[in-house]
């Protein structure tokens, strides 16, 4: 579409005209700056840590100095290459970086939102994320705990994203348990075990369903109030509630 | 001919006071735009809305954008 507007432009007898071809997308990704009612959506790229430990493909493990278990893998030109987590870090000194990093870590772009990220860590385990722009350059580490706080700021502290199983605040970690209990159960011909395991699962199931259907209803109220009264406040806190919501009850 | 540049020289020429626009309907650009973009969807690119837009200088830098290459 700008193609055809660059030309059409030069049609009408404009001699300097320049067509940003990767668009607004490419332009979103790199965290720069944007204005309209979504652009004051909260990003991950505010949560972005940049002072995290990098290191090259050729050093060897020995060499290293990581932060919190964590190495990230750059080039010359600060492209992510890979990442060195846990067991790689405890890797024999004289090992090469290439020989054990990850060599495709998930990355993200700082202008992900956090309700999009909180999607995305309720369903998986990973305590951090890396954050690139979209040549691959490295940004930052986002923190689960950082996405988590700055989404229950002044919200519902009873939202938690879980750590796939290891946070007994989570609605999810009680149904998991119950699961579990209910497996146990199964398993060992407890039938008392199965259910209440099952009782205690299809419970906790419930209320993270009611939960979420009532953030959901509460978001579309805030959402249709905010786009009748033109309040983007309003709308887009409707918005990220009903995305709260929705994220809930999806489990 | 139009130039296809990459984002380094938008952000150069925006810097220099080049006219940034907008080329997809209002709504998208209502929603989030490039900061200091101008909106003028394609549907209404004409000589009297191009000049009404960027007044009488035709030799002024102009970039435009859509969503991306798509």
């Amino acid at each position: 579409m700008s193609s055809r507007a660059a030309w059409r432009l030069e049609s009408l007898g404009y001699s300097d005209v320049s067509d940003y071809a990767a668009g607004k997308v490419d332009w979103q990704a790199n965290g720069l700056p944007t204005e309209g009612h979504a652009a004051r959506e909260p990003r991950i790229g505010s949560l972005a840590v940049r002072d995290v430990p990098t290191c090259r493909l050729d050093q060897s493990i020995g060499q290293l100095q990581p932060q919190d278990d964590l190495c990230i893998v750059v080039n010359e030109q600060g492209v992510i290459l890979g990442d060195l987590r846990g067991k790689a870090l405890r890797a024999d000194p004289a090992t090469r970086v290439e020989d054990v990093m990850n060599p495709a870590p998930i990355t993200y772009r700082p202008n992900v939102s956090l309700h999009e990220m909180a999607h995305y860590l309720v369903d998986n385990p990973a305590r951090r994320v890396l954050v690139s722009d979209s040549e691959g350059h490295f940004l930052g580490v986002v923190h689960r705990d950082d996405v988590q706080r700055a989404l229950t700021r002044g919200t519902d502290p009873a939202y938690t994203l879980g750590t796939g199983g290891s946070n007994p605040m989570g609605e999810r970690f009680e149904e998991m348990k119950g699961k579990v209990k209910e497996g146990a159960g199964k398993m060992t011909g407890n039938e008392d075990m199965e259910a209440e395991g099952k009782a205690e699962h299809d419970m906790a199931k419930g209320k993270r369903e009611t939960k979420g259907a009532a953030n959901e209803m509460k978001g579309h109220v805030e959402e249709g109030l905010g786009k009748v009264t033109g309040d983007d406040e309003i709308r887009a806190r409707g918005m990220a509630d009903r995305i709260k919501g929705d994220s809930q009850r999806a489990g | 001919m139009p130039e296809v540049i990459q984002r380094d020289r938008v952000k150069e020429l925006r810097a220099r006071g080049a006219s940034i626009l907008e080329v997809l309907p209002r709504e998208e650009f209502d929603r989030e735009h490039i900061a200091g973009a101008v909106s003028l969807p394609l549907d209404e690119l004409r000589a009297s809305t191009a000049e009404h837009l960027l007044g009488p200088n035709k030799q002024q830098p102009v970039v435009v954008y859509c969503q991306d290459v798509q």
